[in-house]
């Protein structure tokens, strides 16, 4: 893993589409299936064979937008059905090996009560029977529909059970959109900006965390992720598999909106908050929205607060070239958080420059790449209508453990905002996306606190700073559950159809 | 949360095996301490040599300790420490009856061989008190 020559470029035409760019097909189904086939004979080889033409690689399409078009995800207790992954001593990482339900995954992922385990899926199956997610993605609501039964048709030609992971229709996930935007989640945000770019390091001087080597599995010259396995390549036939492919964490997360809105609503009219803010000059609607801003460290068009601080800004909407610290000042990390909070979810998520402890390494804030849309219908008005919604995540990622249960355990228990207003012994929660642990798992957060503080200007004089603590963050997320699924590589898919295994 | 970390290694039952377990026991807290000093999450380690039921040579090397952070990505931390740390790592591989091809010389063989190895789980732990390491030493200095 040394030396100054540029890393080899993957071949795109071998790698799935999704994990280069997200796509903006208005439609779209995540489509989950057990290779569990307790009355007819399992055929995988038919299922994939039947699939693998619709693959949608990353090579550019150009004028011709797909149709549609899908992209195949498998979790470890499929490749072992698979024949792929070995039951014992594989090579494979551990975390993925284990899922997210397991206990050492559970430590970051922090999911608590209704959001445990032990209730994912609605208990309409089990965590160890999910084998395969297939993401379809389609033009239209016709073309949707005719790939979807392609997908499922197959399936049950070849024996492989579908498993319906939510309550509502007929069970499926189905991406739905918000405010007639595919970019929009349910709390109003447009999503999917300052995503990694992807480069291709040329050194070890220059690789970063944001290098797509750090993502794709078998270019471990630069990568500071080296995702797994790909060692001894030529003599380990997981590593063969693995080549060009890379991890997603699946997740559903239930959204709140109600819960959401009313607490935007309930900040901005809180009579001290009114009276704290008024050298603003924001009527209640406006400080909905600087509320919102606040806990996200952008405007829910996009624009950062760090860039733009009093207002959304369309020229900014997209921008992410900014910085937290403040070199000169006594702590360079405190002046910005009169912008944005510490425990703003974007901060929080990705704390670009801002110092972190030594315990988090030496390797730099790592990053993934985010691929989610919505379900569910939209919330009218701010009244809990009990229609499930949220957010289908697709967190794509060279080490599930370096990178997203890393982050994830960040959101959790970001010990790591300074002194004076936050500190190691009491570290706060991501605003947004926080599991607020009950009592009885506040152990595993030390100190947590469920507190937000928002710094702002003492309006009696100016000059001098204040801060607005908002206490008792309601929790405005739920998991409806979460599967750890290899993207494998085109070559690697067509071995399954074929049993023509890859040659590297 | 702390994390329990119990690695129980069992090693070569030949000369140079037994003689390069007594050298890591005896080099160990030299190794350790100042990477452990330096970032800040280890609460408690120590290495101990298990003997053989017979009571003659060494059995197994196990490592035992207890660290802030979540088992999966807080491993890492170990892993990017440095040279000594990988040095050690590879020494203790060296010689154990079962390991990866060595040398170890990524993450994911890194995280397998300590994972493939170790006894305890996150809830396999009593904690007397919940601070972290950051906070105890943040405590002590007032």
């Amino acid at each position: 893993m040394s030396g100054t020559t540029t890393s080899p470029s993957p071949d795109k035409s071998n790698i799935q589409g999704l994990i280069l760019r997200g796509y903006t097909h208005p439609y779209s189904c995540h489509l989950m299936f057990s290779f569990k086939a307790p009355t007819v004979t399992l055929n995988t080889k038919g299922f994939f064979s039947d699939l693998y033409p619709k693959v949608q690689p990353a090579v550019d399409w150009g004028n011709n937008k797909p149709a549609s078009m899908l992209n195949i995800g498998i979790t470890f207790n499929g490749l072992k059905i698979l024949g792929v992954a070995k039951s014992s001593k594989s090579t494979f990482p551990y975390e993925f090996q284990q899922g997210p339900w397991s206990g050492g995954s559970q430590q970051s992922l922090g999911d608590f009560d209704d959001s445990s385990p032990s209730k994912w899926w609605y208990n309409n199956f089990q965590n160890n029977d999910l084998h395969c997610v297939v993401h379809a993605y389609a033009l239209t609501e016709t073309d949707l529909t005719q790939i979807i039964s392609i997908i499922t048709t197959s399936a049950i030609t070849n024996g492989l059970t579908e498993l319906l992971p939510l309550k509502a229709g007929d069970g499926r996930l189905y991406q739905s959109i918000v405010e007639n935007d595919p970019n929009k989640i349910h709390f109003g945000y447009t999503d999917g900006i300052s995503e990694p770019a992807l480069t291709t390091p040329t050194s070890q001087a220059t690789a970063n965390q944001a290098d797509l080597d750090n993502f794709l599995i078998g270019y471990p010259q630069y990568s500071l992720i080296d995702p797994g396995p790909s060692s001894n390549i030529s003599s380990n036939p997981e590593a063969q598999f693995a080549f060009d492919g890379c991890y997603n964490a699946f997740r559903i997360l239930y959204q709140d909106v109600a819960a959401f809105n009313n607490f935007l609503i309930a900040q901005a009219t809180n009579p001290d908050n009114v009276a704290k803010l008024a050298y603003l000059g924001l009527n209640q609607d406006e400080l909905v929205e600087w509320f919102a801003a606040k806990l996200v460290g952008r405007w829910r068009n996009g624009s950062p607060l760090m860039l733009s601080p009093d207002a959304p800004n369309p020229a900014t909407a997209d921008e992410e070239d900014f910085d937290y610290t403040t070199p000169k000042a006594p702590n360079p990390d405190v002046p910005s958080s009169m912008r944005c909070p510490f425990s703003a979810h974007t901060r929080v998520a990705n704390p670009r420059d801002q110092t972190l402890t030594q315990g988090e390494g030496t390797l730099g804030v790592p990053r993934i790449l985010r691929r989610g849309v919505s379900y569910g219908a939209e919330l009218v008005g701010n009244t809990n209508d009990n229609v499930d919604r949220g957010l289908i995540g697709l967190f794509l990622c060279g080490s599930i453990a370096q990178q997203f249960e890393k982050l994830y355990g960040w959101m959790n228990y970001n010990n790591f905002s300074p002194p004076p207003d936050y500190s190691v012994t009491k570290p706060p929660q991501d605003a947004l996306l926080g599991n607020r642990p009950s009592s009885a798992n506040s152990g595993n957060y030390p100190g947590v606190v469920n507190t937000f503080t928002i710094p702002i200007l003492n309006s009696a004089n100016p000059p001098q700073p204040d801060s607005i603590v908002i206490s008792g963050l309601p929790l405005f997320i739920q998991t409806r559950g979460t599967a750890y699924c290899l993207l494998p590589s085109l070559k690697a898919l067509n071995y399954l159809a074929t049993g023509v295994m890859p040659t590297v | 949360m702390a994390t329990p970390l119990t690695l129980y290694i069992p090693i070569k039952q030949n000369e140079i095996a037994q003689l390069a377990a007594k050298a890591l026991y005896k080099d160990f807290m030299a190794i350790v301490t100042p990477i452990l000093t330096e970032i800040q999450i280890v609460h408690y380690a120590r290495l101990i040599l298990i003997p053989n039921a017979s009571g003659e040579g060494i059995n197994a090397i196990t490592l035992i300790t207890v660290f802030d952070g979540a088992m999966n990505p807080y491993l890492n931390t170990f892993w990017d420490s440095g040279f000594d740390f990988k040095a050690l790592l590879n020494a203790i591989a060296a010689i154990a009856v079962t390991h990866p091809p060595l040398p170890i010389l990524t993450e994911s063989s890194f995280e397998n061989f300590i994972n493939s190895n170790n006894l305890s789980q996150p809830a396999d732990l009593y904690q007397a008190y919940n601070d972290t390491v950051v906070q105890v030493i943040a405590y002590n200095q007032g």
